[in-house]
């Protein structure tokens, strides 16, 4: 039937006039009509010539209710210009290093895949194109050749949520990123792959720098502490990144001012590598102190600009007061304890439940009545510390107007909480109806329980930004500071994070960044709330070799982050604390009144010391954003450390002005010339949750046989009527003719 | 409650008492029946190195990192000695039945044979922060072990020890605890405790400063220290036999005696777990 009617396997056959139930009825009647004209036909009629005739008539009504059913072939026809393969270019700061032959990134992007590049024609010539070029933020280029680049920060997470806005609706081939793979802006990982998976089109990324870059040493990672105490050592840790310099020296110098601090000199031993190098700062005045760490060697470096880098340490006289709240005496408590004690920077009071009939032990108190109810006895008592641990503890144990004071001791106060896990806090807590249940960074469920197996903590890519464990470069270091970490039991995965909340470790179960987290933080009010469900952590000291201080440099790290910000009655900070000259800097600052309460019509001296220009003066204006009163933004142009000075107009109770300061440093060299390696693994991240390819610049000629047209809407059903034609009426009326002639032949009437 | 032990004289002055001349007259006898069995005595020794190989060490990962193990030290004997390295185990069940009822502490229900812990590899240690050990022998600790036990106070570990009076003369479990302990930091040696430390009033308040003295020599109650943490406490006062509560015991001393030695032992606890 196909090979008679010529249709090809590709080819399907359909009626599209009469169905077939109606055409069978026609078939009947015509029977009919045939079989009455067998009787009804006169004269002397040879049987056989009858016979014919009537065969003549019912051949010509089976055709014509053939034609009425209207028999047409139908093919799926591709209709390349009607999908869309959207190219978005590159054009940041980092685009612009010449390591392409003595081209620039860019230039050499242009050269391969820009408008009228021969591979880019092939993809034009199939495809309706349309480009973007994105460094800071997306934009649609309606003049292709006219791509410059630019010196601004590349944001990845942006640039996608542009094109998936852009392109909505669109039947998208694909998506080809032109991009050497380092977001300098909105850098969470999870939130990109998100983002490029919205578009719901296929990302085809294209790896725009050098697969083997030049040879380089460089200040990868600078960990000290926020705060350190005067006159006590604090230890720095500095990675130093190297590429392609096995067996060279380097030297690696520590300054405060121009003053060298220490200088030392590291040897690399592999190719790639990352090598620690611990410093020893002990400063002696209270305040801010700011450091240069440099990298140099004799040999010649493809990327000087990223050999220094700065940083600040807060040097405090005043110890940070942490209270701590165990629900009973257990190994926690001790090591915790522990990890605090002799670190000027702290004072620790705690208090533990020793029977079920709130009987207490209380340690680093300093009066016989503190503490003596397990609780501050008032607001004013508890607002007097910085931080509250509260660990493995019922809330039951609590009273509401205990639990109201938490949090506003948070929301008000701008105090640290954490809320360290246990089968106490989780399995029948009833936190979830309580005031704090608004303050935690996620939503307690009836119960919990925790996994039965131990298994690895890990921190996220935040936790390792944050160098939650020290510093580490999964790029450089096969082996992180947590992999001598034992595993851990009692860990209470955190399904429920609210929006707005941080993840800072998850539990390793091998799902990458799907695996649960573990330990969360966010901001509440003027202060953060953290949750830890670990419910033991100390195996992390006890079962590691006794020189290795992941475990205390973990709590401290962790403390300090969250009493960063406004945990005073007058706080200012500066964001960013890093930013390069041009960069906007935006200085906050809240002022409360005696009750903690925020005071928006309480009057600032708000100053500023700049590196070159001694102090000036500003003129702040209130503040729109929750947990603050005021703010400035500035756009520094001269490289150097900027201090922040800030002071009450009106006094306070014992007839003082508070004062609060803070501390930015603006760099010479952007984030964006410092980050020069190719961030092969985002791209190829991004091409495999959104079904593309990875290719390098070299092979993007391949891309035409790497994409596909998007099924389902670029397809066109071609039609091919089979009926309509001059064949099908020629015989209807031959057959016609033949019967007539035959009648007229034979005399039959 | 006084800090000598002069309740108890006849125990310093090297008498004997009457459990331990039962003993060792059983002991005689025992040695008199192994003596006619010498032709069976290789079997014996290879299935008693068959029962060591077989004894398995627990993983005490069994433990839930929340509950409080009270894990007894295997340590080796120097020589013989009346009560071996596990001398007592239902002294123990007796007192941590005790420490359950009395305090909120999640207190392991582990076996007394799971929560034995020797060091033949230096890791195996690091199981559990609390050791306790206790015999009336004389002992030496193994290198390995020394140096097991330095990182152990390192990380954080804390070790107590008690000797079991009954039957000795000369103190030889508390000398060889404290010249072992003592050489385990050089320059570092194990002094007496200060009557305000808080071991004897975390939780009941012992106002003398000193264990309760069911049986000992009189020596008082000794601590090493590293910095200001008290990582080790020695008592030879015998509490781990006082938690018996045996009749003898009351007889000897009174019905308090038990009390007084389970409220020592729950101090010794918390502060282990709370300094």
């Amino acid at each position: 039937m196909n090979w008679l009617l010529n249709i090809s396997p590709d080819e399907v056959l359909v009626f599209k006039g009469l169905t077939w139930g109606s055409a069978l009825l026609a078939i009947a009647g015509i029977v009919a009509l045939v079989a009455l004209l067998w009787l009804l036909q006169t004269g002397k009629p040879r049987r056989r010539l009858k016979g014919l005739t009537l065969f003549l008539r019912f051949a010509a009504g089976v055709l014509i209710v053939l034609a009425l059913m209207e028999p047409t072939v139908r093919r799926k026809d591709v209709l390349p210009q009607q999908s869309f393969l959207a190219h978005a270019y590159d054009v940041s700061g980092s685009m612009s290093i010449e390591d392409q032959a003595d081209k620039s990134r860019l230039a050499a992007v242009l050269t391969t895949a820009g408008p009228g590049a021969a591979d880019r024609q092939e993809l034009d010539d199939q495809y309706r194109h349309v480009d973007f070029v994105f460094d800071d933020a997306l934009h649609a280029q309606s003049n292709a050749r006219a791509v410059e680049g630019s010196e601004n920060a590349t944001d990845l997470l942006g640039a996608f949520r542009g094109v998936q806005l852009q392109t909505k609706g669109f039947p998208m081939a694909g998506v080809i990123l032109l991009s050497d793979g380092n977001p300098t802006l909105n850098e969470d990982r999870k939130k990109i792959l998100e983002a490029a998976r919205e578009i719901q089109a296929p990302v085809y990324t294209v790896g725009c720098a050098p697969r083997d870059p030049g040879a380089d040493f460089w200040i990868d990672q600078v960990s000290c502490p926020a705060e350190a105490a005067r006159n006590v050592d604090s230890a720095v840790r500095v990675l130093v990144g190297v590429r392609g310099r096995q067996g060279h020296t380097a030297r690696v110098e520590l300054r405060e001012g121009e003053r060298v601090v220490e200088t030392r000199t590291v040897r690399a031993e592999r190719e790639m590598q990352a090598l620690p190098v611990d410093f020893v700062i002990r400063p002696m005045t209270e305040g801010v102190h700011y450091y240069n760490v440099r990298v140099s060697s004799d040999a010649h470096e493809s990327y000087p600009w990223n050999n220094e880098e700065d940083f600040f340490v807060n040097v405090v006289s005043q110890k940070r007061q942490i209270l701590y709240i165990e629900g009973y005496p257990r190994y926690e408590y001790r090591f915790l304890r522990a990890a605090f004690e002799g670190d000027e920077r702290f004072q620790v009071k705690s208090v533990v439940y020793v029977t079920q009939a709130k009987h207490t032990y209380r340690q680093g108190v300093e009066r016989r009545d503190e503490l003596v109810e397990g609780f501050p006895e008032d607001e004013n008592e508890l607002f007097g510390y910085d931080a509250v641990v509260i660990g493995d503890i019922a809330a039951a144990r609590f009273t509401t107007r205990q639990l109201e004071m938490l949090h506003e001791f948070v929301r008000s106060r701008g105090g640290a909480l954490l809320f360290l896990g246990g089968k106490d806090t989780f399995a029948a807590s009833g936190f979830g109806d309580s005031p704090l249940a608004g303050v935690l960074p996620f939503r307690f469920a009836a119960s919990y329980e925790s996994i039965d197996r131990a298994l690895p903590v890990v921190p996220t890519r935040l936790g390792i930004e944050r160098s939650m464990f020290g510093p580490y470069n999964p790029q450089l270091d096969s082996t992180s500071p947590w992999a001598i970490l034992p595993p851990l039991k009692g860990l209470y995965p955190l399904h429920d994070l609210k929006p707005g909340a941080q993840a800072l470790c998850a539990i390793d179960m091998g799902e990458g960044d799907a695996n649960p987290a573990v330990v969360a933080y966010q901001r509440y009010g003027r202060g953060t709330s953290l949750i830890c469900g670990i419910s033991a952590t100390w195996p992390w000291k006890f079962r590691t070799p006794s020189d290795n201080v992941s475990y205390e440099a973990f709590w401290k790290e962790m403390i300090l982050v969250l009493m960063q910000g406004g945990n005073r009655k007058l706080t200012v900070d500066a964001w960013p604390r890093k930013v390069t000259v041009g960069d906007e800097v935006k200085i906050r600052g809240s002022v409360a009144n005696a009750q903690f309460q925020l005071d928006p019509t309480a009057r600032v001296d708000l100053r500023m010391e700049t590196p070159t220009s001694g102090t000036i003066s500003l003129e702040p204006r209130a503040s729109s954003e929750e947990g603050y009163t005021f703010e400035k933004v500035l756009t520094p142009s001269v490289p150097g450390v900027y201090k922040i000075l800030v002071r009450t107009v009106e006094t306070d109770e014992q007839g003082k002005p508070c004062e609060s300061e803070a501390v930015f440093i603006v760099r010479r060299v952007a984030p964006e010339l410092r980050e020069v390696r190719l961030n092969e693994s985002l791209l190829r991240e991004i091409a495999a949750v959104t079904g593309g390819d990875y290719v390098h610049l070299s092979d993007y000629g391949q891309l035409k046989d790497l994409i596909e047209p998007r099924a389902g809407t670029l397809f066109r059903m071609k039609e091919r009527p089979l009926w309509d034609k001059g064949l099908v009426l020629a015989s209807i009326l031959g057959l016609l003719l033949i019967e007539w002639l035959t009648r007229r032949l034979g005399g039959l009437a | 409650m006084t800090k000598t032990g002069d309740h108890f004289p006849e125990s310093s002055r090297g008498d004997l008492s009457r459990r331990a001349f039962l003993r060792r007259g059983v002991g005689g006898l025992v040695g008199l029946g192994a003596l006619t069995s010498l032709p069976l005595l290789p079997a014996a020794v290879r299935a008693a190195r068959s029962k060591d190989a077989s004894s398995s060490f627990p993983d005490m990962d069994a433990f839930d990192y929340d509950e409080f193990v009270f894990s007894r030290f295997q340590y080796t004997l120097g020589e013989t000695g009346d009560n071996p390295w596990d001398y007592g185990p239902d002294c123990d069940e007796k007192f941590l039945a005790y420490l359950r009822k009395a305090t909120g502490i999640r207190v392991s229900e582990k076996s007394f044979d799971e929560r034995v812990v020797r060091v033949t590899e230096k890791e195996k240690m690091f199981k559990s922060p609390f050791l306790f050990m206790t015999g009336n022998a004389n002992f030496r600790l193994a290198p390995i072990e020394r140096e097991a036990f330095a990182e152990f106070f390192r990380r954080g570990g804390f070790l107590y020890g008690d000797d079991c009076v009954v039957g000795t003369t000369d103190n030889r479990f508390f000398l060889a605890f404290v010249r072992e302990v003592s050489a385990i930091f050089p320059g570092c040696e194990m002094k007496p405790v200060e009557a305000d430390n808080a071991i004897y009033h975390c939780f009941y308040d012992f106002p003398d400063g000193h264990s309760p003295v069911y049986q000992g020599a009189g020596y008082p109650d000794m601590g090493l220290f590293i910095e200001d943490r008290m990582v080790s406490f020695l008592t030879c006062t015998d509490q781990h036999c006082a938690w018996r509560g045996s009749a003898r015991s009351v007889r000897m001393v009174g019905k308090w005696i038990q009390e007084a030695a389970f409220k020592m032992g729950v101090n010794i606890v918390i502060y282990a777990l709370t300094h």
